[in-house]
């Protein structure tokens, strides 16, 4: 049942985003076209800067739109109308909330691809390239030999993470405003809201209590090259907090979404 | 006849206000049975309990002997009061969706029914009128060879000829072990299907009975009956 909640909630999210995200493509390829026509980016031109504005303006709210159709379809599908359907589909809370979960997770990773599509089609050449692999190579490096490796893999796994935190985090909000008698989706914003300062002072408290240590500096190498680093420890701590905090914000928002849709369900 | 449906002291509140009062009922097996009561009488939620989509406040509710979840889910078939069609969905996409989701879905059935109605399943669901949308939904309903159909107020919104045609589907559609509970303030058009019904008061069952009972021992229809028990 779950592969199939996947292919039409997967069929269903796509069919707006993929237009979307098509849009953002086109207005790279148009505004590398203008640049190409001008003679190069530095080249000064209404048209290319208007096109340069409008595909970061579109790029940008294509990325923010992202995030919060994921979370409105959700509301839409469980908590309005169209949840006498989908709540009374022989399926568990749970498998609803990962197959819409995982279609979020792909759709905001997708996202972050296509922006550095086109950010490439917009200012791509070869030394970009060429500089992106060399940061690769660096960043591979990094995480298997010299002393950053633990704050290598510690970005490593926040980037992964933050993704299911932002749904989870979403899909609690939009369960918690589902328990409002009236304006329900004002009542997921401000449980989102609520969430995020909650999340926020937990961990400025915690920095506050670990961030008094040693800061003695670490010296990194790569190659011939030697750097010292200070603060590094501080860092990894502050890092491995908020691994922690988004791990707990992950199955503090999965349970609390769980619990609304089996017991607290109100579809009115 | 074994019981389909059986309910304990079922309650539930929305706030103050008190919907369902200590509901005792058992529904059995291969009967239609009618719930009726005025408007706000608790009809809807005892429909949405038994389809979970609302949790008791108190109280037990079995289906076919287990709680409200997947596996009742798998043999009830719920029309609710309201459309949850998505507008952008072709008529057949939905039904490849019912296909997907319900194992007792009969998809020629389906199709017998979307042509004696003139449904083109090409058709995109915004297109389609109010009425028509009613009976997209009665159809996708109807076409589950279920154990329990709950059908919320299936004729209200339609015409008086559609109503025959809907009620024609419901009595042609149904296996006989199966039971219907049909919610409805619209008696007269449907108590000659009914086998038995219940009387719903301010939250509570005021009566439960055979409709024979109702037109050889008090001679008068359910509906003259209804009138006289909720008078305004």
């Amino acid at each position: 049942m779950l592969r199939k909640l996947f292919k039409y909630e997967w069929k269903a999210a796509s069919q707006t985003l993929i237009v979307l995200h098509a849009i953002v493509l086109l207005f790279a390829v148009f505004t590398r076209i203008s640049f190409e026509v001008r003679g190069g980016i530095e080249e000064d031109s209404a048209i290319s800067g208007l096109l340069l504005f409008l595909s970061i303006m579109i790029t940008v709210t294509a990325a923010i739109f992202t995030v919060i159709f994921i979370g409105y379809r959700f509301y839409k599908s469980v908590f309005t109308d169209e949840g006498y359907l989908t709540n009374t589909l022989p399926v568990t809370p749970k498998q609803l909330i990962i197959s819409k979960g995982l279609t979020g997770v792909i759709w905001q990773a997708l996202d972050i691809v296509i922006v550095f599509a086109a950010v490439f089609i917009i200012v791509g050449d070869r030394a970009l390239f060429e500089e992106l692999a060399v940061n690769v190579k660096k960043t591979a490096y990094y995480l298997f030999r010299g002393n950053v490796a633990v704050t290598t893999w510690l970005v490593l796994i926040t980037v992964v993470l933050t993704p299911f935190a932002y749904m989870l985090k979403m899909y609690a909000s939009v369960s918690l405003g589902s328990l409002f008698s009236g304006h329900k989706l004002l009542g997921a914003v401000g449980s989102y809201i609520g969430i995020y300062i909650v999340e926020q002072i937990i961990m400025f408290l915690t920095i506050a209590i670990t961030g008094n240590q040693d800061s003695t500096p670490t010296t990194i190498q790569l190659g011939i090259v030697k750097t010292e680093v200070e603060g590094l420890q501080l860092m990894n701590t502050t890092l491995a907090i908020n691994i922690i905090l988004t791990l707990v914000i992950m199955f503090v928002g999965f349970f609390v979404t769980k619990y609304i849709m089996t017991k607290k369900l109100n579809l009115q | 006849m074994s019981k389909i449906l059986e309910c304990q002291g079922l309650s539930k509140r929305y706030g103050k206000k008190q919907a369902l009062k200590s509901v005792d009922l058992s529904l059995e097996s291969g009967r239609i049975i009618g719930l009726l009561g005025p408007n706000g009488s608790g009809k809807t939620t005892l429909i949405k309990l038994i389809n979970g989509l609302l949790s008791p406040s108190e109280g037990t509710l079995l289906i076919d002997g287990n709680m409200p979840g997947v596996k009742t889910k798998e043999i009830v078939s719920y029309l609710p009061e309201r459309t949850y069609l998505n507008e952008n969905q072709r008529v057949s996409d939905i039904i490849d969706f019912f296909v997907d989701f319900y194992a007792d879905f009969d998809q020629s059935r389906a199709g017998d029914m979307l042509k004696r109605l003139s449904i083109d399943p090409t058709e995109r669901i915004k297109s389609l009128s109010k009425g028509t949308r009613e009976k997209v939904q009665l159809i996708l309903v109807m076409s589950r060879r279920a154990k329990l159909y709950c059908l919320d107020e299936p004729i209200a919104g339609v015409d008086p000829a559609a109503r025959d045609y809907i009620l024609d589907t419901i009595i042609n559609n149904y296996d006989e072990n199966a039971t219907i509970l049909i919610s409805t303030h619209l008696i007269s058009d449907v108590e000659n299907i009914l086998d038995e019904v219940i009387f719903l008061k301010d939250g509570q069952i005021s009566l439960q009975t055979a409709v024979d009972d109702i037109r050889v021992n008090q001679a008068k229809s359910v509906d003259a009956l209804f009138r006289e028990v909720f008078r305004c």
